[in-house]
């Protein structure tokens, strides 16, 4: 009777530590939770909070996540900071995951009509300006769905060519647009993964464009806050850039940030 | 939140930390009820034992009406009342409320006020509460802590209970820390009325004024117009929610923004119009119920007439499928995260997700595959032999190896023969039945195989004719022989480009 009674004594005492153990594990992880970071963030921002809220948001950054809200609040905080290079540059991370959305839109193009320089939007060449007129409104990863959907597709109709030979009539037509319309695709796919880590925004007013890399060297032109521009190669604390109408020059790499 | 404030947080010890721990004492006093009005008296318990204390101070709750309407904002005023007391630490009151709502108590104003001719002291607590459902609900206990230096007159009477020992060990006067409790108060709470309810009431109740403008009441299609709007007066706030607006959906809206006083709350909403054809904002309207006259009341603002003027050489589009420009200010963050993703996971990094895109052309090439060969051997008789008797070989072969193990010569023999004639029969297009060593010779002669393996051949046949005709016995290892022989015959075939 009595060992029985240690017996259950020991049981709920080694039950109670695990649950004593659970809650302290869920008290250590509930200030990182991301949900309530970016619930906390929110709150600041309504609060006109702006520092602590891009402090709480840039929190789950840290920890190695992203999302199309999470850099279009960051945006928001920014523009309402007044920064408006950095509010730029997380509205412009943020259509990379949500381009079809229309406050991010609206919030965009009113910061960039806000900028002095070209505006962002037509740093594009034409054809690729086309092909995003098209599938603008897809993120990097719905277009690589897409294309995935259109070469499986494409791959349905060979296997019932084989199979019905009543569409091998037809069936050439409608390969024939699932191509062309992979091959749009495709080069739109290869203009923004080749744009990966290689367009930046202005993120400082007014940073100079010099003919060389270093200090010394003639001013070529000026780069206002907000501008994207490409980059071509670094070189230390230089980066040799290209901009939206095709001059060339080196600036240094703290005054642009990669998207 | 009721009671969350502290007036005054300081250390009443005086004698060392042994003495500031006893001093620090939890006295829970009733009080038994002289005579005070109504709604301000003592709190009283049945098994409470008398102190002068409780006649000096206590702590009585009101509300302003206890029959009250679901939302309704109802003022609540806890009063500590003390008499010759010096009361110190006084705390802000706690209220046990879990069907109310409870708001943040005013600054405490202290009065002095007389009852039944004995003249109190009061600290006056206020604060304002709603119910969140309807039914009949109990406010209360208020509790409140304060401390009190005890004279040497009080000391020597006992108070009740635990505090004797504290008492007795005390010498000339005491700090003793004070929980005082009030009494509940029963709260009867309705729903709204059904009757006149109209729709689109959203639960805001009390008395207010509702004003609207709008601005600029000119616009190029694309530009912003702000509506402002202010809803004014006594009620309560927390359920008050934008006014709508009345018909049409001639605009592209946002969520609007909102700013709070006290008695007053204005909301600014975003209005986009759609068309050059918009010429108004509807009317807006503010639907709420009034406790005081009991019933619900509707307050209209506008219509607003406005001019949209279409941009020079704009053809007319529609805003709302197309985001615009939206004009002077941001629309606010998103409330929602999202689906939150490692930084940089797109899909072309995936190796999984690549791996899975050749699922479908291997697919294809397999169906395709299968399909050629399938046409193959409806259509080619020779190919479709060929593949015959290599199948039948290799499962002969596997059967006659089988039979080799039960050393039946006989057996053997009339198998071997079987799957001989069936091969070459596949093999090069001749007539099973009709094969013997000499026919195999001469069909395979004139297609170039070599002698020695024709050789082989016409003594396989030999073997098999000698067993099945004439009755000679061979031993286990002519049979194992002959079967190796049989083996390299067909291997050689099999690779001749025939």
């Amino acid at each position: 009777m009595i060992c029985g009674r240690d017996r259950i004594i020991k049981i709920a005492t080694v039950f109670l530590f695990l649950c004593l153990g659970q809650i302290s594990y869920a008290e250590q992880q509930w200030p990182r939770d991301p949900d309530y970071l970016f619930y906390k963030a929110s709150r600041h921002y309504e609060a006109a909070q702006y520092n602590e809220a891009i402090a709480e948001y840039s929190l789950l950054l840290k920890q190695g996540l992203e999302s199309g809200p999470l850099y279009y609040n960051l945006g928001n905080c920014y523009f309402k900071k007044g920064e408006l290079g950095r509010a730029i540059l997380n509205y412009e991370r943020a259509r990379r995951i949500i381009p079809s959305d229309g406050d991010l839109e609206a919030n965009y193009k009113y910061a960039a009509s806000l900028t002095q320089g070209t505006s962002p939007g037509d740093a594009a060449p034409w054809h690729q300006q086309i092909l995003e007129r098209l599938l603008g409104g897809l993120s990097l990863n719905g277009l690589i769905i897409l294309l995935s959907m259109i070469y499986a597709s494409s791959m349905l109709i060979f296997i019932a060519r084989i199979y019905f030979k009543g569409l091998r009539r037809y069936s050439m037509t409608a390969i024939a647009i699932l191509i062309a319309l992979f091959i749009s695709g495709s080069l739109s796919l290869y203009g923004r993964i080749s744009a990966i880590g290689k367009e930046a925004i202005a993120i400082t007013d007014q940073a100079e464009i010099k003919l060389e890399p270093f200090d010394r060297a003639p001013i070529h032109l000026t780069l206002y806050e907000g501008t994207k521009i490409r980059i071509l190669r670094s070189k230390g604390n230089w980066v040799k850039i290209s901009t939206a109408d095709k001059k060339v020059g080196w600036i240094k790499a703290s005054t642009i940030e990669v998207i | 939140m009721a009671g969350r404030k502290n007036l005054k947080v300081e250390w009443v010890g005086h004698r060392g930390l042994l003495t500031g721990l006893l001093c620090i004492i939890m006295m829970v006093l009733a009080f038994p009820a002289p005579s005070f009005p109504e709604n301000i008296r003592p709190p009283s318990r049945s098994d409470a034992t008398p102190h002068p204390l409780r006649e000096k101070v206590f702590l009585a709750m009101e509300a302003e009406r206890t029959n009250v309407h679901l939302h309704e904002i109802v003022p609540v005023t806890i009063r500590l009342f003390s008499r010759g007391m010096n009361l110190k630490d006084i705390q802000y009151p706690r209220l046990s409320h879990e069907s109310f709502s409870v708001q943040e108590f005013e600054h405490p104003v202290e009065k002095r006020e007389t009852i039944n001719g004995i003249v109190y002291e009061t600290v006056e607590f206020k604060t304002n509460l709603f119910a969140k459902k309807t039914g009949d609900f109990r406010l209360g206990p208020a509790r409140l802590r304060c401390a009190v230096w005890i004279g040497k007159g009080e000391r020597d009477r006992p108070p009740p209970g635990d505090h004797d020992a504290v008492d007795s060990y005390f010498g000339a006067s005491e700090n003793v820390s004070l929980d005082l409790e009030s009494e509940q108060i029963l709260f009867k709470v309705s729903p709204f009325p059904q009757e006149g309810k109209p729709a689109g009431f959203e639960g805001a109740v009390g008395n207010f004024s509702f004003t609207a403008e709008v601005h600029p009441k000119e616009v190029r299609l694309g530009e912003p117009i702000a509506l402002r709007m202010r809803i004014q007066g006594k009620g309560n706030f927390h359920t008050v929610t934008s006014p709508r607006i009345e018909k049409g959906m001639d605009f592209k809206t946002y969520e609007p923004q909102t700013s709070e006083q006290a008695g007053l709350k204005i909301y600014e909403q975003v209005l986009i119009p759609r068309s050059d054809a918009v010429k108004e904002v509807p009317p807006i309207r503010f639907i709420f119920y009034d406790p005081e006259r009991a019933e619900y009341r509707t307050l209209y603002e506008g219509p607003f007439p406005i001019k949209v003027t279409r941009p020079d050489g704009e053809k007319e589009r529609k805003i709302g499928s197309v985001p615009g420009p939206i004009g002077r200010d941001l629309i606010t963050i998103k409330e929602s995260p999202g689906r939150l993703r490692k930084k940089g996971d797109f899909l072309y990094k995936n190796k999984t997700f690549l791996l899975f895109q050749l699922l479908p052309l291997l697919l294809f090439v397999s169906l395709l595959f299968f399909n050629r060969q399938r046409e193959r051997l409806r259509t080619d008789v020779k190919y479709a032999m060929r593949l015959e008797a290599r199948k039948g070989a290799k499962r002969g072969m596997k059967e006659l190896e089988r039979v080799l193990e039960k050393e039946n010569p006989i057996d053997f023999y009339n198998s071997l023969f079987k799957i001989l004639q069936g091969y070459l029969g596949n093999r090069f297009c001749l007539s099973s039945g009709s094969i013997t060593g000499a026919v195999a010779e001469e069909a395979l002669k004139p297609k170039g195989i070599d002698g020695e393996v024709l050789k082989k051949l016409g003594e396989i046949f030999n073997a098999c004719d000698q067993v099945r005709y004439a009755a000679s016995t061979f031993g286990k290892k002519e049979m194992e022989e002959t079967f190796n022989r049989t083996k390299e015959v067909i291997r050689y075939l099999e690779n001749q480009p025939l």
